[in-house]
């Protein structure tokens, strides 16, 4: 079979929220740019997230400028795009459970609140007012888990995820931009010590810069390049029920995620299979179906199976907090690989020694930095430059052991 | 709970398989969500049923005796009831995964009676099959329903649903529910087979060979519907259902040879039910969350498993077999059953090589008999492309969800080339079926607006919804008790 | 209506408030459509009338409240003495409370 072969400026590679929307940014600026995916678009990851415009729960380090810009660019983002994303305001509460919880989130708000992040700790006795399902007078009597605290934040949101990447698809595609789904990266074409573009089974596509938003799968992009980047994977499940006329006003979450961190518990080294362990992420989509999650189990497949495990400890979980949910139906499960890092800064940036090749890859909260890494990829690649500091989250960095 | 063997489904297929393991000594439990065995063949009405006499708006009662008396004595479930085969009813079967050991496989139950998980070093899966849709203004009215719906109805409950009735459909199906509809004393305002069989359809005569019981039901049905002076005409569909809030009037059109309607020749009919039969689709949510592969085969009913001579699928320890594997008919579904029992037998090490062999042997003349009679159904009676061409923009496709045909398109339009990104875009197949009605329909209509409408290839290019665990809607409470999954 | 001339236990059900006699095996969805009922709920976007289609328990359509529990298979859920059955409004939600 005669190889088919395409030329560009850009290639991005994995359609993704990040892929999609600097594949648009690109083609918006001019930049004769392709998008492609081992499978169909969008995919990965993206697919399988709830949407949440996440602020509150950002590392704090590095991060922040990062996201209170990303933040506010949803304020304008459907009047940019020309449509709506299903984007709408809701608060995050970061349900506490012990003193330890209790103490390093509070050990947050100061630079929280330097940066214009207006978190604050509520007591267990306020947080019916702000969550009806979690009175545990009346409606949450049965509730097992009844937070001794929560951290609060207003200022967060939700997108409809097919929405959100549907728009920047529309975007892309009104500028030129080439979509190739269900076509694989197998190899890398270098000259000169340059990435000049990929190869794709029968087909090579040649590009004067290359950008991998390829979440899980990057390092195994990685190894064809002889880079061993550090970029684990949990595998997280998650469940979505029927329409419920409950509401939900915020996005729940647990702060033991930072608990595991400030412990360095981290996850399972490379090559450890864990069954699935579930930490509380409840939200509610705008039509009233709850967003049941989330299971992690770490392992190296990078399939994306539901497994009966998986979805049992999402509920026995979510039940323990909610179980005025009971009887909700739950209309399906799905799965992904997500990426991480263990010093939960994204990879973004170019790739030194390879001169054509940027990552923009495991972020730690992607929904809200999306619109901005776009801006930003698309920036350096036109100029060179970036507003945003990329130091801290350069592709060769070290990453400390912990 | 362990068992060496676990059958799904407890119809034709699903009971020859447990009965033949069975007796070769395989402890064998067979699972059904249905209150009592016998799938929708041998679908038996709960005792008595029969008696009640009452006379209602939209129901009557059966007054047939014989047909009951028929289906209740089928050999195949005196069969069952005689044997030491574990039954669990009342169970559904959410998913299935690998077991721990990586010796079989775990089933995750959810039933009244049941534990929540069961584990069997091999499965067989016979999870039948349900009615194709064909969508057309005013399919989702009150009143439109399926053949396999009338027939479930006039067998589980010896009622007639509806009074005045027009059947639209391409089969013998229909032919069976008109006959039995007629019996009953209902009113069939017309029968309308969309085929046009001809002479070069002749050519299947042969596979008619051997099939005297069908032939001799057919006959039956036949005369059963001449007496009644049933209209029936060859060539023609229902293409609207008109009515305010449930059926009222029916639009049948006369049909050219791919199916179109030739809409000169349109007629309209009082009715109060439209049933549709259009033939049936292979079952396989189970089939897909386990992972075995599939391949699309529009002559066996759409995706079906890949299997082996043994009908063994691509998953080590799991057969499929039957309608969930591939529309062939009861007769297919035992001769199948009995196959993958044996099969299995001998893999648990129940029969020796040599007897599974001639046993296996055994079966094959009478396989080969029944696939081509299935091979003659699926070649003279699967829909032809322009009954998909009925629906315009404003009907609705998901039913569930009601996303109209106008909205698929649309999310063509924007680029979406496989079902899973037409399912992201506009939400088909995200509601309560989980994309078991409307999951073909959609890949036919990006085949349709590629230009390439009713092309098998195009069709199966673009997939079909992923299916993952629960494979039907669960309440939370139920996956919360789980345990050990 | 005829006298029932049966030897299967017969009960009372409630069918949208009013009392209905049903029959142990019986299906709710033929208790319904023997009590003259084929609207078995509205749709969630556009209150649409939708009753039994595929009747097997695949196609979700003919979605009724039993004992309180929504969007329950009426086609594939046997009657039981006493049983409240709630049809024909729109959408109606499950929880606990």
């Amino acid at each position: 079979m005669a190889s088919a072969a395409h030329t560009c400026d850009a290639l991005v590679v994995g359609a993704g929220y990040i892929g999609c929307a600097v594949a648009a940014a690109l083609a918006a600026a001019g930049v004769r740019t392709a998008l492609l995916d081992r499978g169909p678009i969008p995919s990965g990851a993206s697919r399988a997230n709830y949407g949440n415009v996440q602020v509150q729960d950002a590392e704090l380090a590095h991060s922040l400028p990062m996201v209170t810009a990303g933040y506010r660019r949803f304020a304008t983002l459907e009047a940019e795009l020309g449509c709506s994303v299903g984007y709408r305001r809701v608060g995050s509460l970061l349900l506490i459970e012990t003193a330890a919880q209790q103490q390093i989130m509070a050990a947050r708000l100061p630079t929280l609140h330097a940066a214009g992040i207006v978190a604050e700790l509520v007591p267990a006795e306020h947080l019916a007012e702000l969550e009806p399902l979690l009175d545990y007078r009346r409606i949450a009597q049965d509730a097992i888990l009844r937070p001794m605290a929560a951290c609060y934040h207003a200022d967060e949101g939700q997108v409809s995820p097919f929405q959100f990447m549907a728009a920047f698809l529309r975007v892309g595609r009104r500028h030129g931009l080439a979509v190739h789904p269900h076509t694989e990266v197998t190899g890398f074409d270098i000259a000169g010590g340059r990435l000049v573009g990929v190869r794709a089974s029968a087909e090579r596509f040649s590009a004067g810069v290359t950008i991998l938003t390829t979440g899980a799968w990057t390092p195994r992009l990685g190894r064809l390049l002889g880079r061993d980047w550090a970029i684990p994977h949990v595998h997280g499940q998650a469940l979505v029920t029927e329409r419920s006329d409950l509401r939900l006003n915020n996005h729940l979450s647990s702060a033991a995620f930072f608990e595991a961190m400030h412990a360095g518990e981290g996850d399972a080294s490379a090559g450890e299979t864990r069954p699935a362990s579930a930490v509380l992420a409840v939200a509610q989509t705008a039509d009233g179906h709850f967003l049941l999650g989330e299971a992690g189990a770490s392992t190296e497949d990078l399939g994306a199976h539901a497994t009966g495990q998986g979805q049992a400890a999402v509920a026995r979980e979510v039940m323990r907090v909610l179980p005025v949910l009971a009887r909700l139906r739950v209309l399906r499960g799905w799965a992904a690989p997500v990426a991480f890092t263990a010093d939960s800064l994204p990879f973004l940036g170019p790739v030194r020694d390879l001169p054509g090749l940027i990552l923009a890859t495991a972020f730690k909260s992607t929904v809200v930095v999306t619109p901005l890494v776009g801006d930003a990829v698309a920036q350096w690649v036109c100029t060179g430059r970036t507003d945003l500091d990329l130091t801290p989250f350069s592709p060769d960095r070290k990453m400390a052991v912990e | 709970m362990r068992v060496e063997l676990a059958v799904v489904g407890a119809g034709p297929a699903g009971i020859a398989a447990a009965l033949t393991a069975t007796a070769a000594g395989v402890e064998a439990i067979l699972l059904d969500s249905q209150p009592r065995p016998g799938g929708q063949y041998f679908r038996t009405a709960p005792p008595g049923v029969a008696e009640n006499v009452r006379s209602d708006d939209f129901s009557r009662p059966m007054r047939d005796r014989a047909t009951e008396v028929a289906t209740t004595n089928r050999p195949l479930l005196r069969q069952l009831t005689a044997s030491t085969v574990q039954v669990m009813t009342d169970v559904l079967v959410w998913g299935a995964f690998p077991a721990d050991d990586g010796q079989g496989w775990k089933l995750a139950l959810h039933g009244p009676h049941a534990p929540a998980r069961l584990t069997a070093r091999a499965l067989i899966l016979a999870t039948g099959a349900y009615d194709r849709p064909i969508p057309f203004p005013g399919w989702t009215l009150p009143g439109v329903m399926t053949a396999g719906g009338a027939q479930a109805f006039i067998k589980g409950q010896r009622r007639v649903p509806g009074r005045r009735f027009l059947l639209s459909g391409a089969g013998p199906l229909q032919i069976a529910v008109a006959a039995g509809l007629v019996q009953a004393g209902a009113e069939v305002v017309a029968l309308l087979e969309a085929s046009r069989p001809g002479l070069r359809d002749l050519c299947h005569a042969p596979a008619l060979w051997g099939q005297w019981g069908r032939l001799a039901e057919a006959v039956g049905y036949a005369r059963t519907l001449l007496a009644a002076r049933a209209p029936f005409r060859l060539g023609w569909a229902v293409t609207e259902a008109r009515g305010n809030e449930q059926v009222e009037e029916a639009v049948i059109c006369r049909l050219d040879r791919d199916g179109r309607s030739i809409t000169r020749r349109t007629e309209t009919l009082a009715v109060d039910t439209i049933i549709i039969g259009y033939g049936l689709i292979p079952s396989t949510a189970l089939s897909r969350q386990l992972g075995c592969a599939h391949e699309y085969r529009p002559d066996r009913g759409g995706y079906v498993p890949r299997r082996d001579a043994e009908l063994r699928t691509s998953l080590r320890g799991v057969f499929a077999v039957g309608d969930g594997a591939g529309i062939g008919g009861a007769e297919l579904a035992q001769i199948e059953g009995r196959i993958a029992g044996l099969a299995a037998a001998r893999d648990l090490g129940r029969l020796s090589d040599g007897a599974a062999q001639a046993a296996l042997r055994r079966e094959q003349p009478d396989l080969a008999r029944q696939r081509r009679f299935a091979a003659m159904l699926g070649a003279l009676f699967t829909p032809l492309p322009g009954l998909y061409a009925l629906a315009d923009d404003a009907t609705i496709i998901c039913r569930c969800e009601e996303i109209t045909l106008g909205d698929i398109r649309r999310a063509v339009a924007e680029g979406a080339t496989d079902a899973n990104e037409v399912k992201g875009l506009t939400r088909a197949g995200m509601g309560n079926c989980q994309g078991r009605v409307c999951g073909e329909l959609v890949s036919r209509i990006i085949a349709a607006e590629a230009g390439r409408a009713g092309e098998a290839v195009a069709i199966a290019a673009a997939g079909c919804f992923t299916a993952r665990p629960p494979i039907h809607p669960l309440p939370l409470a139920a996956l919360a008790q789980a345990d050990g999954l | 209506m005829q006298k029932m001339q049966t030897s299967v236990p017969a009960f009372i059900v409630h069918v949208d408030g009013r009392p209905v006699a049903a029959h142990a095996g019986e299906t709710v969805a033929a208790v319904l459509l023997a009590a003259g009922i084929r609207i078995f709920r509205r749709t969630a976007q556009r209150g649409e009338p939708r009753g039994v289609f595929c009747g097997i328990g695949v196609c979700y359509e003919c979605l009724v409240t039993v004992d309180g529990a929504a969007n329950t298979r009426a086609c594939v859920t046997v009657v039981a003495p006493g049983m409240v059955i709630e049809t024909g409004q729109a959408e109606r939600h499950n929880h606990a409370r």
